[in-house]
């Protein structure tokens, strides 16, 4: 069967391929995201779990919400400002402080900066920081 | 506001419909034979009302009670989550509840005051775990390190 221009190979139907890995359903985002996601050290291993434990769709909408637009209401699930005079910016040019909550699922706390200059290179970006990651009380 | 006024033969005549579209615009009175009066209104709005009371009641007592002193979790109600923030954040939570209440009251939907409740009960369910307590009520540190997009 000829091979159609501008398509990567594609296995033939039938065909099986034990080392080639198979493509996320929905393909990658369409958009170079905005933001750059950072998580605190101490929730690294839980947001390693995070598709296993909340389903792959509602951790990559969460990460497609803060990669695009961390500060507006998620499509998906819900947020809200952090309550209490512990919101405020932990660093400078950060937001206050934001709960998102997948729905049934967890909450995911964060911060983000539309332009930290943090980092080696010092170029402006946006930035995302989780600062915790709660998928056991709900 | 109720101001249509219904007799209780309305309901058997011609009446009926009118008696009905009263109330689905926000309450109809009736007066029975022997002039007791009943009231018909939108079910949300008697559940807005009944949750800005109950609301408005409890949040009286557990006022009262943490402005006894060291009030046990318990003796705050249905806020016992209140626990998780200190005198200052309490009182901006109050501040807050009682303008949301008001807001509620005045329009007969208790969406300001579901709002208010939900941001307060999220962030103390933050604070009382002991790890995410540390860091967001911390200094911000650096130790963050970058993550992919979630992938199979």
């Amino acid at each position: 069967m000829p091979k159609l221009p501008g398509l990567k190979s594609e296995p033939s139907s039938g065909a099986y391929r034990p080392h080639v890995a198979a493509r996320r359903p929905g393909g990658r985002p369409a958009v170079k995201p905005a933001f750059r996601v950072l998580v605190h050290h101490k929730y690294l291993a839980v947001w390693n779990e995070l598709a296993a434990r909340v389903g792959l769709a509602n951790a990559q909408q969460f990460w497609d919400h803060v990669a695009m637009t961390p500060g507006q209401p998620p499509k998906v699930g819900t947020s809200s400002v952090m309550k209490g005079k512990h919101n405020g910016p932990k660093w400078p040019g950060h937001s206050k402080a934001i709960h998102y909550e997948i729905t049934g699922a967890g909450r995911i706390d964060y911060q983000f900066n539309p332009s930290a200059t943090e980092g080696a290179l010092g170029d402006p970006h946006g930035v995302v920081k989780i600062m915790s990651i709660d998928l056991g009380s709900h | 506001m109720t101001t249509a006024v219904f007799q209780a033969s309305d309901l058997a005549g011609a009446k009926r419909r009118q008696f009905i579209g009263a109330a689905r615009q926000g309450g109809a009175l009736l007066r029975d034979i022997d002039g007791f009066a009943l009231t018909m209104v939108p079910l949300a709005q008697l559940e807005a009302i009944s949750e800005v009371a109950s609301t408005a009641v409890a949040a009286l007592l557990a006022a009262a009670a943490l402005s006894r002193g060291q009030a046990r979790p318990a003796e705050l109600g249905r806020f016992a989550w209140l626990a998780a923030f200190d005198d200052d954040d309490r009182v901006e939570f109050f501040d807050e509840l009682r303008d949301a209440l008001a807001v509620a009251e005045a329009t007969r939907d208790a969406a300001p005051v579901e709002t208010c409740l939900r941001a307060w009960r999220t962030t103390a369910r933050a604070l009382s775990d002991p790890l995410a307590r540390e860091i967001l009520t911390g200094l911000g540190d650096e130790n963050y390190a970058e993550v992919a997009r979630p992938e199979e």
